[in-house]
């Protein structure tokens, strides 16, 4: 190591903030260069005095600053600190626990969300329309039913298109039923004809009304007029 | 941390404001004198540290456990050192502008220019050392000579890397060095 190095390392040398390994270099030259050694004794001796100095002069609060430091204190409004802000780890925890809570109630399937108060109100809200509509269908259709025969005496067309069957689900599964025992193997015991299908048209200009009768194969079996 | 400090911490919490007096107590002396050191002047160092109580007791809600409140309140000061200093920068830029005009504007009056100058205080030895150094040299001299902190502790307590703080040391250290042999020359 050159002087030059030396003198650089020396400042931070004086108070242990060297490095391990340039320290031990350091020592190594000061070993053998007596004019350094010297200028970090010069530069221990004035970095000690300057030390002195520093503990010498120390600053006193003047009484009446202090007095009203703690007036100013005692004037400034605290309210006390809520128990989830004094301790962050706590509110973590609670706010993870909440999110937790929420990711396993969306998961949940529907049906177990009848305990929850507001499942009950989503179910109300639902049945509400259906209940307060019916009445006023049922006076329609009642109406739509006494006016009814008088159309068919007057031999006029029908005002409205009856309202599409709703098929119940017992119905349709007798009917899946039913084309199933179609479908029977040959071996199967023959099943017994149906009723006769008719048809029945009816013209209202002219008053004339034919029904065709057909049976269970669409076979002809005759036409009243 | 000390656990009585912790305690009254979490009394002054709690709305026991009286207990603060307390808890600062220790440091009131180290906190002024810190200040002092940083700025070279004994008013801007009561202001300092009036400051640096005053905001430690309306954040202390924020204070850290995890470190020291010696440490939390050095913080404070030297952040407060720094903003009153700028301040100051800027006020003496200010009067020396106003002075240059008055300057032009007034040629024939330089009594009235007399009194506008400051009259050279009377420094010790030590504000006159540190009077040469940079901001930067004299916040790391005094932290880590003055108040004995570590160099890891002054580089987190002033925001740079250690490398910083070590050249800053040795810089300020060697200004000393000859500054006293001048003197003693």
């Amino acid at each position: 190591m050159t002087c030059r190095r030396a003198r650089k390392l020396m400042p931070l040398y004086a108070s242990f903030d060297l490095k391990p390994h340039l320290e031990k270099k350091l020592e190594a030259h000061l070993a053998t260069c007596s004019q350094c050694q010297q200028e970090l004794d010069s530069l221990k001796r004035a970095l000690a005095s300057f030390k002195e100095m520093a503990q010498q002069k120390e600053l006193q609060w003047p009484d009446l600053c202090w007095a009203s430091l703690m007036e100013q204190i005692k004037q400034e409004k605290t309210k006390p600190v809520p128990l989830f802000v004094r301790n962050r780890r706590l509110a973590l925890g609670f706010s993870l626990m909440i999110l937790l809570l929420g990711i396993i109630l969306i998961n949940l399937p529907r049906e177990k969300w009848k305990w929850f108060p507001l499942s009950s109100l989503t179910q109300k809200i639902k049945e509400m329309p259906a209940k307060e509509i019916s009445p006023a269908f049922e006076e329609k259709a009642t109406a739509e039913k006494t006016e009814a025969p008088s159309l068919s005496k007057e031999k006029s067309l029908p005002s409205e298109i009856p309202a599409p069957v709703k098929i119940k689900k017992k119905e349709a599964a007798s009917f899946v039923a039913s084309l199933n025992e179609k479908e029977k193997p040959l071996d199967a015991p023959p099943v017994e004809a149906p009723d006769k299908i008719t048809i029945n048209l009816f013209l209202p200009e002219t008053g004339i009304q034919v029904i065709w009768i057909l049976n269970k194969d669409f076979d002809w079996q005759g036409a009243i007029k | 941390m000390d656990e009585k400090e912790k305690e009254l911490i979490a009394m002054i919490l709690a709305g026991e404001t009286e207990a603060f007096a307390e808890l600062i107590f220790p440091y009131r002396e180290k906190i002024l004198t810190l200040a002092y050191r940083l700025t070279n002047n004994e008013q801007d160092a009561l202001d300092i540290a009036q400051e640096t109580f005053l905001r430690a007791f309306r954040y202390l809600r924020h204070y850290n456990f995890s470190y020291s409140f010696r440490h939390w309140l050095l913080q404070i000061a030297v952040n407060e050192a720094k903003n009153i200093l700028r301040r100051r920068y800027r006020e003496n830029k200010a009067k020396v502008n106003l002075l240059e005009i008055m300057r032009q504007g007034k040629e024939n009056q330089p009594a009235a220019n007399s009194s506008l100058k400051s009259k050279p205080e009377l420094m010790t030895d030590l504000e006159s050392y540190l009077k040469f150094l940079t901001l930067r040299e004299r916040q790391v001299l005094v932290l880590r000579d003055l108040e004995g902190l570590s160099i890891k502790e002054t580089a987190s307590l002033l925001r740079c890397s250690s490398l910083s703080v070590r050249v800053n040391l040795s810089r300020a250290r060697n200004k000393i060095r000859q500054l006293m042999e001048r003197k003693k020359n």
